[in-house]
Formats: C-alpha cells, sequence, structure tokens
C-alpha cells in the first residue's frame, strides 16, 4: 500500500518540479520564431503584404495567419528561405500582393516639392528629410523603395529610380560571363580532390564550387570561401578543367552583394522599429494630456453642482417662503 | 583565351606548371596500372578473363552512348573520358571467369544505367558503379557467379589460391604505380589493407583453427584490387584526405565482418558500398581546417 503511493507520488513530485524548473529555466520572451522570420524578410517595411511592416508579417506567418508567399520585394530567394526556415513547400509569389520588381529608391523633385511633410509622416523607415514648408529629400542609402510615399504626396513630386546594384567582379580568367564560368570541354568534378590537395589555404574547393553553384553561399562562407587566395591552383590542376576560380570570385561576389544587402535590411529593421516606439509614445502622450484636460473640465462641472447644491441647501433652511432662482 | 587550352597546348604557362591533367588521363592511367593484374590473370587463368573484359566494356559503351543520348549530353565529350571503359574492367574483373555473357550485360546496365546516369551521370553517382553492377548479378544469380575456374599454368604452387594471391601481388604493383603516379593517395589502400591485417590479427590469435590469417585475408578475393583501384574510386568515396583514411579503415573492417558472419564468401562489394552510404557523413566532419583560421 505504502510503496504503491509512493511509486506514484514520488515520480509525480520529481517530475513536477522538474516541469516547474524547466519552465522557469527555459522560458523564452518573445517567440523567437517572429525573430527567425523577421531576420529573413527585407525590412522594406512596404506593407505589400498586407500587414503595417515587416514585423507584423513575420508575427503573422507565425501564427499561421499569412502565407509565406506574400512578400514581393523578398522575391523568390526570400520565399525559398522562409519555406526552408519554416519546413514548407515553396510557393510562387501572390499575385495580390504585387509583383518581383527590380530595386528602388525614391527621389524628391526638390523643384516641386511645397514642403507639406505629408511623406516624412508616411514614410516607415525615417529616410525622408525636410521640415513644413521646407524642401524635403529622400537620404538614398537608407530608402528601401517601399513606395508608401507615392500616394499622399498632393503634387506628385516624388520618382522611383532603380537603386545602385552591388558592384560585382569585374576580372574573368577566359573572358566568359562570370555568372555562368564554363571552360570548353568542361567535365563534371568527379572528386579527385586533388584541388584540395594543393590548396594553400587548406580549403575544399570542389565543396565550395558546389556551393556555389547551387547557391549555398552562406555554407561558401562557412566553409572558407573568403580565405581563398585566389592564386588559382585549383584551377590548373583540375583534370575536368572546371572554372573554380571564377566560381569562386562569382561567389565572393555574391557574398559581399548579400552581406551589403543584409546590412542595409538590419538598418532599415533598427529605424522601423524606432518610429514604431516614437509613434507609440507620441499616441500615448498625447491621450494622456487629452485625459487630463477632461479631469479638468469634469472638475469645473462638479463645482458648480457643488455650489448650486449648497445654496439650495441654505435657501430651504431660510423658510422656503422667499423665491429664487438656483444659480446656473 | 583558355588558359588551360593555353598550358596543353605548351604555347603559355612556366616550367613550375605541371601539364594539365585530364579526367580522360586519370582513367587512361588506371587501365594501364590494372595491365600487370590482367597479365598475371591470363597467365594463370587463360585468356578467358579478356573476353569478359572486352563483353563488360561493350556493354558499359552501349549503355553509356544511349544514356548519354537519352539525357541530351555530349557523346564524344563524355564517351571519351573513359569512366565506363574502368567500371567495366572492375566488375568483369570480380566475375568469375566462366560466367555467362548475360551477366556482363545485366551488371552494366545496372552500373551504367541505374547507379551512374540515372543519379546524373559522370561525376553525380552516389554509390561506386562497378560495385553496385557485381552486387545485383552476385545477389541475383549466385549460382553462375559461384564457378570459379582452376588454375591452367603451373605456379610455383599448383594452389588456386596462390594463383590468386600471385595476382592479387600484381594488382598491387599497378596501385603502387598509381600512387606514384599520384592518380591516388595512399590514404585508402592503407587505410584498407591495415584494417585488414590488424583486425585479422586479432582474429587469428583469438582463434588460430577458426579464422584464416591476415596474409591469406590480404590475398584472397579481390581485396588488393578493392583496396588500389575500387575503393579509391573518388566520385563515390570521402573528399577530404583524413576522410579518405576513415574511408579505407571502414571498408576494410566491413570486408572481414562480412567474410567472417556474411553469406557471401567475399566482402569487398558489400563493404565499399556500404561505405559510399557514410561517405558524405565521413567528409561533414574531417573537413580540413582552413589555413591560419581554425
Amino acid at each position: 500500500m505504502i510503496t504503491a503511493i509512493l511509486a506514484i507520488s514520488v515520480p509525480g513530485a520529481i517530475f513536477g518540479f522538474g516541469l516547474a524548473w524547466a519552465a522557469r529555466k527555459l522560458h523564452v520572451d518573445s517567440d523567437p520564431v517572429v525573430e527567425q522570420i523577421n531576420q529573413l524578410l527585407p525590412q522594406t517595411q512596404c506593407g505589400r503584404c498586407g500587414y503595417p511592416g515587416c514585423r507584423p508579417y513575420a508575427e503573422a506567418i507565425a501564427r499561421g495567419e499569412a502565407g509565406i508567399n506574400q512578400c514581393p520585394p523578398g522575391g523568390e530567394a526570400g520565399i525559398r528561405a522562409l519555406a526552408g526556415l519554416l519546413g514548407r513547400e515553396p510557393l510562387d509569389l501572390n499575385p495580390e500582393n504585387g509583383e518581383l520588381k527590380p530595386a528602388t529608391v525614391a527621389v524628391i523633385d526638390e523643384q516641386v516639392c511645397i514642403g507639406c511633410t505629408l511623406c516624412i509622416q508616411a514614410c516607415p523607415v525615417d529616410a525622408i528629410l525636410g521640415a513644413t514648408r521646407q524642401m524635403h529629400t529622400v537620404i538614398a542609402a537608407e530608402c528601401t523603395g517601399c513606395e508608401l510615399c507615392l500616394p499622399p504626396c498632393p503634387v506628385d513630386c516624388i520618382e522611383l529610380v532603380p537603386a545602385q546594384p552591388v558592384p560585382g567582379p569585374t576580372v574573368s580568367l577566359n573572358g566568359n560571363a562570370v555568372d555562368q564560368p564554363r571552360n570548353e570541354g568542361e567535365l563534371p568534378c568527379i572528386r579527385c580532390g586533388d584541388c584540395a590537395r594543393v590548396c594553400p589555404s587548406v580549403l575544399l574547393p570542389q565543396t565550395l564550387q558546389w556551393q556555389i553553384r547551387h547557391e549555398r553561399y552562406e555554407n561558401a562562407a562557412t566553409g572558407g570561401l573568403n580565405q581563398c587566395i585566389e592564386c588559382g591552383r585549383c584551377d590548373l590542376v583540375c583534370p575536368s578543367h572546371i572554372p573554380l576560380l571564377e566560381w569562386f570570385r562569382s561567389g565572393k561576389a555574391e557574398l559581399r552583394s548579400l552581406a551589403a544587402a543584409r546590412t542595409q535590411a538590419e538598418m532599415a529593421r533598427q529605424r522601423f522599429d524606432a518610429r514604431e516606439v516614437r509613434l507609440t509614445t507620441i499616441t500615448r502622450e498625447r491621450e494622456q494630456s487629452m485625459e487630463q484636460k477632461k479631469h479638468a473640465l469634469l472638475g469645473d462641472a462638479d463645482k458648480k453642482r457643488n455650489i448650486a447644491a449648497a445654496l439650495s441647501r441654505v435657501q430651504a433652511r431660510a423658510g422656503g417662503n422667499r423665491k429664487t432662482t438656483p444659480l446656473p | 583565351m583558355n588558359v588551360h587550352n593555353q598550358i596543353a597546348s605548351g604555347s603559355a604557362g612556366a616550367a613550375h606548371i605541371p601539364r594539365h591533367p585530364t579526367v580522360a588521363g586519370l582513367m587512361r592511367q588506371v587501365l594501364y596500372a590494372l595491365c600487370p593484374g590482367i597479365i598475371a590473370y591470363v597467365w594463370f587463368f587463360g585468356p578467358g578473363i579478356l573476353l569478359q573484359i572486352l563483353f563488360a566494356a561493350a556493354f558499359a559503351l552501349i549503355f553509356e552512348a544511349l544514356m548519354l543520348a537519352a539525357r541530351q549530353q555530349p557523346l564524344a565529350l563524355f564517351l571519351r573520358d573513359g569512366s565506363a571503359v574502368v567500371t567495366a574492367v572492375l566488375f568483369a574483373l570480380c566475375l568469375p571467369l566462366m560466367a555467362p555473357w548475360w551477366i556482363a550485360c545485366l551488371g552494366m546496365f545496372f552500373a551504367i544505367v541505374m547507379a551512374k546516369h540515372l543519379y546524373g551521370g559522370l561525376g553525380q553517382n552516389v554509390f561506386n558503379p562497378a560495385m553496385v553492377g557485381y552486387a545485383v548479378v552476385l545477389i541475383s544469380f549466385p549460382q553462375a557467379l559461384a564457378q570459379w575456374s582452376l588454375p591452367i599454368a603451373t605456379p610455383p604452387s599448383s594452389a588456386s589460391s596462390l594463383a590468386w594471391a600471385w595476382i592479387a601481388g600484381w594488382y598491387a604493383i599497378g596501385g603502387l604505380w598509381l600512387l606514384w603516379r599520384r592518380v591516388i593517395t595512399w590514404h585508402v589502400p592503407l587505410g584498407m589493407i591495415g584494417s585488414v591485417v590488424v583486425l585479422g590479427l586479432a582474429a587469428y590469435l583469438a582463434d588460430p583453427g577458426g579464422s584464416p590469417s591476415p596474409l591469406q585475408q590480404v590475398f584472397s578475393g579481390v581485396l588488393v584490387l578493392g583496396a588500389f583501384f575500387i575503393a579509391t574510386d573518388p566520385v563515390s568515396g570521402c573528399t577530404s584526405t583524413r576522410g579518405r583514411l576513415f574511408f579505407g579503415l571502414g571498408a576494410g573492417a566491413l570486408t572481414l565482418v562480412i567474410r567472417r558472419w556474411g553469406a557471401y564468401s567475399d566482402g569487398v562489394a558489400f563493404a565499399v558500398l556500404i561505405m559510399n552510404m557514410a561517405a558524405p557523413l565521413i567528409d561533414r566532419y574531417t573537413r580540413p581546417g582552413i589555413h591560419g583560421h581554425e
């Protein structure tokens, strides 16, 4: 009897304490999935997904309300990345949310601008500079090309121009296009490993080459692509005549533009978050001052009512034969 | 101008840069290195093996051409790389002398069509094509593959196993030549033969009556051929040099395990196929540290 009770209650207590401990120890403040999704979004803050910014869209995806194919600026690569993170099938971009377009930035025609500040209020990342009845201008490096400033402008002085691309590699050993390097009579890699044997940086050139070919630039970076000194020895010993060096150059260029895009997205995210904080603070302060004013008004009414009540009491005590009208 | 063409034609390049290797050149050297073993085979068992090689090579080239045409790949470029012929010769050398002709046809079908081209052709196959073909015919037709002939020539001793040991010795000489030519590295052969010797010695010392001596283990079956020519297949093996050592060690140990406890007399084919499956994992954990960084 005692044994049976102990056999149930002791493990129960152990597991209970264990769960309590784990709940406290492993407590997570915010949903980490939202952060991860937000990291993959382009931080354009354009709202084309139907949500007011990238973080709200990330939260909607995490809740299962929004699909992963509603972000036109993220493009196919963005959808693929989201599909990979969430273990879903990559979909085509939802046409209701817009179409794939090359990156753009907004430019204000300063001759036409009347200084109405409407675009400044619309900009989700605070990339427009100006003041009332002063000329406005767009900080090109901070503009995400979200197009949200276009509709409010009363004089249509804002237009979108193509964003400046990150410079790619300009040198090619054999004059081929660098994004698809290919030698005449080139065969597939037979993994002989001769390139790895001669690499002075002790890299695995064949693995790097596959990763670049399949656009797994992050993996190539982990494998040391940036440590390649571009000596070209792998190129010379390759029996399949694969232009390894050129693959590495294009891979490095791709890594460079990815890093630039990531920095830009991170900056846009920070500015968007700062703007959100500012807007909430302003709203809260406004509400508070309204509340105070209301209180002040209400206080006056109370006072008047009290005075009126006191007067009527005095009159009642005085006998009631004297007819007076109460003060308004 | 293509830098490779410049170097190949000798019009450019410095003296310290070696002549550019080609896949076809590597495969040709593997075939040259197999010649001493094949000559020894003919010496002991007669010219029948040449017929097997011829059959296998012909079927291999036919299937290769058909598959290249079906996959719309450049025929001349890929037929000239010689990989199909190497697959065929290695497959034929594993067969018994008197195996019927359709064994070669079936084996090459599975080697070239299934194991190689359905996985994406040259450089893409997960498994060693020759060993896939051999494993399929061995499992499907154990009777046809059990008819081992007796040596016809008079070797220093007339025992059949001694003839095989001599042939294995000549394979090893060819393999050493490949090592010297730097077509293969020492890691796989040393790992494979080393683990067979060490584990075989341990088994022999533990049970001298039940297990053959490590010397017998090394020189029986196709172990030497496997260590120098089959397990060194770069495509289905490991990439890093340390990984290759592990690949060899694993293949040798598995060969002994299959010989000791398995249903088949020789385990090289299955050992190599199992290690093929493990190769990506080994590669993942044996990636060399980047110079000056890790």
